[in-house]
């Protein structure tokens, strides 16, 4: 199986149609999940997706080969969701709250195992999803890569551009803001232990 | 003691320290109140975080009528085994290996489907980026061609001004050849006239001065071919 480097070499210089299909097949679901958390609109983050390959395409010519492609990819993807989160505050009538995210969350129907689960399951993630859109995006960003998508610290600065002090300290300051946030409904549940109070 | 930075304790609570700095912190955690009681903090807003699961989102091409051919392919399967186990009398290990064979064209034909979703996709894909490309290449050309525009109006500007001159220099060089000729028809009637008389009073007996004179009357100044009887 070739790597993602390797199938952007073939899309950069033969335009090679399965390749660009391979990439996007493994990438599609990762940058769809970075837009849904970034944003909280489950059409958006399509968008953002659709959007991302389609520069990804358009700007094969500006991908340097020895870089790693997901980084590149990751750049783009941050930076579509800048720009529709600029786009939002723009117009305020559209803010994160009003953007299409609807009562079962992401604007999507939830689907759970029984009822009680699924309530229960779904209330937890509509609360954590809710607290994570009210975190600055500088943080909200840090906290999608690292928590949800699993990169590497130093790989996050690389697409952020920052160094990778930098962008611990903001992993660090968005879980103390989403701690405050979430602790009280968090001690309801249980979730964090009584013993575990600062 | 040296409190670790929270960046530091970032590096721990995901797995990226390396071993030696694990063991570090891990000993200052086992005798740190402070640090203990805010890693647990962190720990337990990350387990916060891991409540929030996303949509399942229907990959596109497991969507929609494939899963219904999928269906399709599974019953077809179990009924073509069926079939031919009670139409053959077929032993239990031929009709696993028929069925496996089954299955494994059937999943060649959905690879081949899935790959031509694939190529639909990418070909929509395409058809967006050239047409955004087209956008960008038509307001290029609209600004070409204003320039063009521009440009033609001064190369016809310049054309009509090379035009006058051209006439003028027409005119100017007509009128010089005029002048010419009717120089040269007058020198040409003086040496006609002379070479007559030469032809009359020069004491050349014969042929040969008889041909000079026929060759002088033959011609005229303006070319065209004259024949006279010479004098006697």
């Amino acid at each position: 199986m070739q790597t993602d480097e390797q199938a952007m070499w073939r899309v950069q210089r033969h335009h090679d149609p399965q390749a660009f299909a391979e990439i996007v097949r493994r990438w599609e679901e990762p940058i769809r999940r970075l837009g849904l958390r970034m944003l909280g609109d489950v059409h958006r983050a399509e968008d953002v997706a659709q959007e991302a390959f389609a520069r990804v395409f358009s700007h094969r010519r500006d991908y340097d080969p020895t870089a790693r492609f997901s980084t590149w990819l990751w750049r783009i993807a941050v930076n579509l969701c800048r720009d529709e989160l600029r786009r939002r505050e723009r117009r305020p009538e559209q803010s994160l709250e009003a953007s299409g995210v609807e009562e079962g969350g992401w604007g999507v129907e939830a689907a759970g195992p029984t009822p009680s689960e699924a309530m229960e399951g779904e209330e937890r993630a509509e609360v954590v999803r809710g607290t994570l859109l009210r975190l600055p995006e500088a943080y909200r960003v840090v906290v999608a890569l690292r928590h949800y998508e699993g990169l590497k610290f130093s790989e996050i600065a690389d697409v952020l551009g920052l160094p990778e002090g930098t962008v611990k300290s903001r992993m660090a300051e968005a879980l103390d803001r989403l701690e405050g946030m979430l602790r009280p409904w968090a001690e309801g549940l249980g979730v964090i232990r009584n013993e575990e109070k600062p | 003691m040296r409190h670790p930075e929270p960046g530091e304790w970032m590096s721990w609570l995901y797995g990226e320290a390396s071993a030696a700095v694990r063991e570090d912190m891990e000993a200052h955690l086992a005798v740190c109140p402070d640090c203990s009681r805010r890693v647990a903090g962190w720990r337990g807003t990350m387990g916060c975080l891991n409540a929030l699961e996303l949509p399942q989102r229907e990959s596109r091409w497991d969507s929609g009528w494939t899963q219904w051919m999928r269906w399709a392919a599974g019953v077809a399967i179990l009924a073509v085994g069926y079939g031919l186990g009670r139409q053959g009398g077929v032993s239990p290990g031929e009709m696993d290996r028929r069925m496996e064979a089954l299955r494994g064209e059937l999943n060649q034909a959905a690879t081949v489907q899935r790959e031509a979703e694939l190529g639909r996709l990418m070909e929509d894909l395409v058809r967006r980026v050239q047409w955004e490309q087209g956008e960008a290449l038509g307001a290029l050309l609209a600004a070409y061609q204003t320039e063009r525009r521009e440009e033609r109006e001064v190369f016809r500007e310049a054309w009509m001004d090379l035009e006058t001159r051209m006439a003028l220099e027409t005119a100017r060089l007509k009128n010089g050849l005029a002048n010419l000729a009717s120089g040269t028809g007058t020198g040409f009637e003086q040496a006609q006239t002379r070479l007559r008389w030469l032809t009359a009073n020069l004491p050349i007996a014969g042929e040969e001065n008889r041909d000079l004179g026929r060759s002088v009357e033959g011609f005229s100044k303006d070319g065209q071919s004259k024949t006279h009887e010479r004098k006697p």
